[in-house]
């Protein structure tokens, strides 16, 4: 249970003129006095909430390019991004709501808010670059006419270039991509003074 | 003090808001504490105790909005046999703190106690505060129940909702608030040793030395 404060209790409105109370009747949604200030008590920890988060697959046509027509404030051009879902991203936010579904009745819940999501609007699947961290675009690959750095984040065009930030992914992992930048810079620094001992990379 | 964790109000949605560890734009964090300048000292830089400081030394409300205010708090959270009232807990002081570090509440609070005053004066010839308990409860019946309230009372509806949230989250994150919702946070386990009976059993003991330097708690 969350530590009381700023938030506690907000939109109790929405919440206590839905659901039976302690005595097991519905009452009028709102109020104030004794009764609402023990509506607090019984609900407080009675809400339980689930987000998920899944892995957006790699496709070649969601890609990024420079804007041709849009610059930002100091005059740069901007990126356009085309991305779209695929039906694996679909079905995976289909398939986590089915099991937030059989979690919450599988522990006597209710289900209060989120239900309504449908194929109507992808299960609740949020716009692509809504919940997002930015990675991907330089991307790693074997093939130089097909990727742009190679698996030691080093550039096919130009050995002396290595991107050791999160450009190199090819995917939209569902996990924070830290961990796997550092390791995957941690490998390019290995295949780096290798290199440059052995005097291929100056 | 925009910082911390990200904070999602908790409605009848109530989302996992901890789970979030993916950048979302467009959302604000907050994260408000009431108390003396003491009492914020923890865990601020210099620069987050000087604005906290400022923000608890400074004044919004004037005098008959904070008794309007104080009257309010007391009619959403009155005391009971559990805990004490919205006042007794400092929430109108809360709230003077809370407006001053979100502006956005200034005006529909200010506005929405005139109105309610507005109301008072055309129904019984004066402002909320000045009027009975019996004619304070009959106003605030008008306002307090969205669902079935008058159209033209939408805007007491309104207002009286920021009252009952900001009372609300006052009063419940006070230490009065905290006791009486039984917010318990971490606390460590305590081992007292092997338990007596299993002593007992293989007719053991501790040594009362060692009993004394290591097995002591505070509390």
């Amino acid at each position: 249970m969350r530590m009381p404060g700023y938030g506690f209790g907000f939109g109790i409105q929405n919440l206590n003129g839905k659901f039976p109370g302690r005595n097991g009747e519905k009452k009028e949604a709102g109020g104030y006095g004794a009764s609402l200030k023990d509506d607090y008590r019984y609900f407080y920890g009675a809400t339980f909430g689930l987000a998920g988060r899944g892995e957006a697959i790699a496709r070649e046509d969601n890609y990024c390019e420079i804007d041709p027509t849009t610059v930002d404030k100091y005059g740069i051009p901007v990126l356009r991004f085309h991305y779209k879902w695929s039906d694996h991203e679909i079905k995976q936010a289909r398939h986590m709501k089915e099991t937030f579904k059989e979690i919450i009745h599988a522990m006597g819940g209710e289900i209060t808010y989120g239900a309504e999501d449908g194929p109507e609007n992808n299960y609740g699947l949020e716009t692509p670059g809504r919940i997002i961290h930015e990675v991907g675009t330089t991307r790693m690959g074997n093939d130089p006419k097909r990727s742009v750095v190679n698996s030691y984040n080093q550039a096919h065009d130009c050995k002396n270039v290595f991107v050791v930030d999160g450009g190199p992914f090819v995917s939209q992992a569902d996990k924070n991509p830290t961990w796997t930048i550092l390791a995957l810079s941690m490998r390019a620094s290995e295949y780096m003074i290798d290199q440059i001992k052995k005097q291929n990379i100056t | 003090m925009d910082r911390r964790e990200y904070l999602k109000t908790l409605t009848a949605g109530t989302l996992g808001a901890g789970l979030l560890f993916q950048c979302q734009p467009e959302k604000k964090d907050t994260n408000v504490t009431s108390g003396t300048p003491n009492e914020l000292s923890y865990d601020r830089t210099p620069e987050e105790l000087k604005r906290d400081s400022e923000l608890i030394a400074g004044r919004f409300f004037n005098d008959h909005e904070m008794k309007t205010i104080a009257t309010l708090a007391d009619i959403i959270i009155p005391a009971d046999e559990k805990s004490g009232s919205a006042t007794d807990a400092g929430v109108p002081d809360f709230i003077n703190f809370i407006v001053l570090d979100m502006p956005h509440y200034q005006t529909p609070i200010r506005g929405g106690i005139r109105w309610l005053d507005l109301q008072c004066m055309r129904r019984f010839n004066a402002d909320f505060v000045s009027c009975t308990h019996e004619q304070q409860i009959e106003m605030v019946d008008e306002i307090a129940w969205p669902e079935k309230a008058r159209p033209e009372m939408q805007q007491g509806v309104a207002f009286f909702n920021i009252m009952r949230d900001l009372t609300a989250c006052g009063f419940f994150s006070s230490q009065m608030g905290i006791e009486d919702i039984g917010y318990m946070g971490n606390r460590p386990n305590q081992w007292d040793g092997v338990p007596q009976d299993v002593l007992d059993q293989y007719g053991l003991s501790h040594d009362p030395r060692l009993l004394d330097l290591y097995v002591k708690y505070d509390t």
